[in-house]
């Protein structure tokens, strides 16, 4: 709990406000506390949850662009939005192609899923289609994927008949979904890239709570950030799909001209006339057949 | 039984004289004596990668064919205290102090016999185990000599189409002079390319063995000519690709 306020409105700039590594949440309103002294509470939350943004998330947004492995990146990118937004659930989805989506990292952590990232269990999702008209029900990431804005979505129960692989899988395990959250991810041209979704934010006493719109905000923030990182890996994947084979090509007729002029001369026929006698000489072993 | 390995390309810039330095390193450090001849002294290449500077050069192995000096006159001790901590030494010999002496030397009517003679008492009087040709790229006499006499011909290619040709009337020449043992090396890959991919084309094309293929390295292209990479980054994966490298050419 933060001491108690005083009766000045702190300076905009004050850069001596602690930062603290959990992410700053709402306080609650108290009777006890008259609305001034609340009003102070919410400024000085809004302050450590810029500060949060400044000294927290930037930077590690940021540092993503130096991971020089896509795993771990992954990993860093989605255990980061797990944690400010008390998520116990979330996967990172990649854009595959125009029309599908592909699961890149998954945890549920009140199941002890870990897929991908460093974990060595790689998802074994088929790609997730991106629907050309209505994506009612669909999942929150297609949703943002093709809407390209985020979306928050609470009690998520999707079908059984038009559940997609994740969603199979989540009910085979006995996951519920309640309340989700998906942004998209997007490259410095703008183009959707892929998508982050969160589900199933817990307080610290493990009781279901929802997505705050400041909440919301800085996953948002995060995913900006970490798009630039990721983008540029995906770049190198959508290289590395193209196959890019090696095209070898010898003129043979051409080299066994260019061969011919050297074994003709003198000097060439005069090394190959005694190539195993020379071979043998400069080893100083007398029986060349000796050798090995 | 000491062993010759001739490493060459046909192209200059295909990093051949760093190959040669980490193959030669690599071997050195499993405890063998190694010598390495270099035929290049005018460019930078080998012996600055040792810290040899030219000006300590006077005699070379030319000198030593025209009689002028004994042949451990030639031999310069580059040996890191690391490969001689592991019992292992590296003798660099330059082959010739001015360009196209050694050709000379034949071309002057001198037997292929007496340069042999020169290599074989290298050997014995330096007790090598193993001596490394690093070649002049290209195709001409003293090239052609070297394969000759090698027991191991290493050649060295990028994957690039100024190399392609060059390197198959290479293959096809050492085949003629029957070299024992023929592997490939494709080098400076860049990172579009999956190493397992270009090593199966290269292969399938000019049907010879490929002992590895190195990616372009940004840690390689740093250190460049400060020092030989293995002893610099033992744990590094190309150092461990040079190892790999290296026991497929004296197998």
């Amino acid at each position: 709990m933060s001491p108690p306020p005083t009766t000045d409105i702190p300076a905009q700039h004050d850069t001596a406000v602690a930062v603290d590594p959990v992410f700053p949440t709402t306080p609650a309103m108290d009777v006890d506390r008259s609305d001034d002294d609340y009003f102070i509470d919410l400024i000085r939350v809004e302050e450590r949850r810029n500060a949060f943004l400044t000294s927290v998330v930037i930077p590690l947004g940021a540092s993503l662009v130096y991971e020089t492995d896509f795993n771990r990146l992954l990993e860093r990118l989605l255990i980061s939005a797990m944690s400010l937004s008390s998520a116990d659930g979330g996967a990172v989805y990649l854009r595959r192609d125009d029309t599908h989506l592909r699961v890149a990292i998954l945890r549920r952590e009140g199941k002890g899923v870990a897929l991908a990232g460093t974990a060595s269990v790689a998802p074994d999702f088929g790609p997730i289609e991106l629907p050309a008209g209505s994506t009612d029900d669909t999942s929150p990431a297609v949703r943002a994927t093709v809407s390209g804005e985020t979306v928050v979505v609470f009690d998520r129960q999707p079908s059984r008949s038009t559940m997609n692989d994740v969603e199979a899988f989540d009910d085979r395990a006995g996951y519920a979904l309640d309340t989700m959250l998906a942004t998209p991810l997007r490259d410095n041209a703008g183009r959707i890239i892929g998508v982050i979704e969160l589900c199933n934010p817990r307080s610290g006493e493990g009781e279901p709570i929802g997505f705050e719109a400041a909440v919301v905000r800085t996953v948002e923030a995060l995913a900006l950030l970490a798009a630039a990182a990721v983008s540029s890996y995906v770049r190198q994947e959508k290289l590395k799909d193209q196959v890019r084979q090696l095209k070898v090509e010898v003129d043979r007729a051409k080299k066994s001209q260019q061969v011919d002029a050297i074994t003709k001369s003198d000097y060439f026929q005069q090394l190959q006339s005694r190539a195993r006698e020379i071979r043998a000489s400069a080893r100083g072993v007398d029986d060349p057949a000796s050798n090995r | 039984m000491a062993k010759t390995i001739s490493i060459h390309s046909f192209r200059g810039g295909t990093g051949k004289s760093n190959i040669t330095a980490n193959l030669a390193t690599t071997l050195a450090l499993r405890g063998n004596r190694v010598g390495i001849v270099d035929t290049d002294i005018q460019s930078p290449g080998i012996h600055v990668l040792f810290g040899l500077d030219e000006s300590v050069m006077v005699r070379a192995l030319n000198d030593y064919l025209w009689g002028e000096c004994p042949i451990e006159d030639t031999a310069y001790d580059v040996t890191p205290p690391v490969v001689r901590s592991a019992g292992g030494s590296i003798n660099l010999i330059p082959s010739s102090l001015k360009p196209g002496e050694i050709a000379r030397v034949l071309r002057e009517g001198y037997d292929v016999s007496r340069l042999i003679d020169g290599i074989r008492e290298l050997i014995r009087v330096l007790k090598l185990d193993y001596l490394v040709i690093d070649t002049h790229p290209g195709l001409n006499e003293e090239t052609l000599l070297s394969i000759t006499i090698s027991d191991v011909l290493l050649v060295v290619m990028r994957p690039d189409s100024q190399d392609y040709q060059g390197t198959a009337v290479t293959v096809d020449l050492a085949r003629q002079l029957e070299v024992p043992r023929m592997l490939l090396i494709v080098n400076k890959v860049p990172a579009a390319f999956e190493l397992e991919a270009v090593r199966q084309k290269v292969m399938s094309v000019y049907d010879v063995e490929v002992a590895g293929v190195f990616p372009l390295s940004d840690d390689m292209v740093q250190l460049a000519s400060a020092d030989v990479f293995c002893l610099r980054h033992p744990d590094h994966p190309m150092t461990a690709l040079f190892g790999e490298v290296t026991s497929k050419a004296i197998a």
